[in-house]
């Protein structure tokens, strides 16, 4: 008999069991897409954020620049406050002292001037006109025209600072030419260096050869070995494969020479005088003939 | 629709194994076909093997149902195990002969041997489940055919088993074999729509569409034993739902949530 609401329990666990997977994974790669979208999202009011503060930026540089420049009488509406202040102070400052206001107007002002230009300085970084606007109202601080004039002049006198600055820089890069120059010599001892380096190449070469050699015992490959040595001053190898070499081949006549000049190297005088002598009497070689007589005189050491 | 059908319907499938029940379409008639004319050749075995629930036992049957009336045929559905019994028991029923005593091998081989044929066909053993048999019992079995008095038909599993007694007993014999697999999901429409027909519930077998035959093919593998089984049950919640909340019931088609439900029952989902 069937148990038919166990039976449909039993289906309804199974079938969350076979759903299970596919909305774990729908879990999952939503999971991810909203964690992706919102990441980028992110991302992108950071950006935007940031791209709002330096248009702030950059608008305020642009509202204190005229105002620096023209030097009129209204400041910004933020700075106004500050301003204010500062009039507030001089106000205060000219009744407590209101019998030496007039002598004393000039450093009111300067002080009132003081921080209006720090203010400026925190708005605005970037701007260059305001130092000079403390260096103008210590100088001139009450009139207007003169600081625009100063204000000119100060350009004049930046741009005068900066060219020196170029100057300078262009000096400074003429100095590593120089230091260039004596680097080749030091390129060129790296070349002479490299000489052991091909001498390691020779070796190998020697290598792939005497391997060619012993698989094909061709009396070519085994001069060319002995040619090789004697190049790099190894005579007893020079001699053994001249040696090989008149083995598998007696009428090779640079092999003999090359024998023979092995054993002068070797201090085997005798050996090699008697060696040529025989190559003589067998093949008449001009050359060996010419060898002999070396050795005997002594000219071939 | 009359409850009466559900119940109809659920009592196709029970899982027997009866001639009665052979469901005849195109491939498994072509296996038939192959194995009677296996029969009718000089062959003194023929080994019909496949996986359980392929239908063997129901070969079996339904070879024996077609030949009873042509010829000596015998079938033993389980195996005698013991060989006293077992040549006892073919003496009975090949030869009408009855022995009190204990009946060796030797004793019968010689009965075999000493009978006259004359124009009547070669007796024929159907033996079911010859997998459980001994190595010694099928020796002797083989030995039985070579006397060519008596023929036989060995059903059993494709296990391990099936190889070796294959190496041993049957390579150096003539004989054939006849594999059998699993239904493919068009055999299985056929076979279920066929099954319900037979007993008029044309109704229910209208309601197996492809969707959910694929899904009892796919739960089932085609093995005609699960197959009975799953049907079997599904028509058992059809009953039920018939008998208690006729309203769940979509008469139009089966309800996957049904044959889920009748494969958790079986077994064939575990839940």
């Amino acid at each position: 008999m069937l148990n038919i609401h166990d039976l449909e329990k039993r289906h309804k666990k199974y079938k969350i069991n076979s759903m299970l997977p596919f909305i774990v994974l729908s879990t999952v790669v939503g999971a991810t897409l909203i964690g992706a979208a919102f990441f980028v999202l992110t991302y992108q009011k950071e950006e935007l954020v940031a791209n709002i503060q330096q248009a702030d930026v950059q608008v305020a540089s642009l509202r204190a620049t005229p105002l620096d420049k023209n030097n009129s009488e209204a400041l910004l509406v933020e700075d106004k406050k500050p301003q204010e202040k500062a009039q507030e102070i001089n106000e205060t400052a000219i009744a407590q002292n209101s019998v030496e206001a007039k002598e004393n107007t000039q450093s009111i002002q300067e002080i009132k001037k003081e921080p209006e230009i720090q203010e400026e300085i925190k708005r605005v970084v970037l701007t260059p006109s305001l130092e000079f606007i403390s260096k103008i109202d210590t100088t001139a601080p009450k009139n207007h025209s003169l600081e625009v004039i100063s204000n000119k002049k100060k350009e004049v006198v930046v741009a005068e600072e900066i060219k020196p600055v170029i100057q300078e820089i262009k000096v400074e890069k003429i100095e590593p030419i120089k230091m260039e120059e004596p680097e080749i010599p030091i390129a060129k001892e790296e070349k002479k260096g490299s000489i052991s380096i091909s001498r390691r190449d020779e070796q190998k070469d020697i290598a792939d050869v005497i391997k060619r050699f012993n698989v094909n015992h061709n009396p070519a490959l085994s001069l060319f070995v002995a040619k090789k040595y004697y190049q790099l001053g190894d005579y007893e190898q020079a001699y053994n494969y001249a040696l090989a070499t008149n083995d598998i081949n007696k009428n090779i006549e640079e092999s003999w020479i090359l024998f023979a000049k092995s054993l002068v190297k070797l201090n085997k005088k005798e050996m090699a005088v008697e060696t040529l002598k025989k190559y003589i009497s067998h093949s008449n070689s001009p050359q060996a003939k010419q060898l002999l007589e070396e050795i005997k005189v002594g000219k071939f050491q | 629709m009359k409850q009466s059908i559900y119940e109809n319907s659920r009592d196709v499938f029970l899982d027997t194994v009866d001639a009665k029940d052979y469901i005849h379409f195109e491939k498994l008639s072509a296996i038939y076909d192959s194995l009677r004319n296996s029969i009718e050749k000089p062959l003194k075995m023929v080994l019909l093997y496949g996986k359980p629930g392929t239908g063997k036992s129901m070969f079996l049957s339904k070879l024996h149902e077609s030949l009873e009336s042509s010829q000596k045929v015998c079938l033993y559905k389980t195996p005698i195990l013991d060989e006293s019994e077992f040549f006892k028991t073919l003496a009975q029923d090949l030869y009408d002969m009855r022995y009190e005593g204990e009946l060796n091998f030797t004793q019968f081989i010689k009965v075999v041997e000493n009978r006259e044929l004359g124009e009547t066909a070669i007796p024929l053993i159907l033996l079911d489940e010859a997998q459980l048999y001994t190595t010694p019992m099928m020796e002797k079995i083989r030995l039985l055919s070579d006397t060519r008095k008596v023929k036989f038909v060995i059903a059993l599993h494709k296990t391990e088993k099936e190889d070796i007694i294959a190496k041993e007993h049957f390579q150096t014999r003539i004989w054939e074999s006849i594999k059998l697999e699993n239904a493919s999901a068009a055999e299985l429409k056929i076979y279920i729509q066929k099954k319900l027909m037979k007993v008029n519930c044309i109704d229910t077998a209208s309601m197996f569409t492809q969707k959910s035959i694929d899904l009892i093919h796919k739960l089932t593998d085609g093995n005609y034993r699960d197959v009975n089984k799953i049907v079997y049950t599904l028509f058992d919640i059809y009953l039920y739902y018939a008998n208690n909340n006729p309203s769940k019931i979509n008469q139009n088609e089966i309800s996957t949530k049904y044959i889920e439900m009748a494969a958790i029952h079986t077994g064939l989902i575990d839940a």
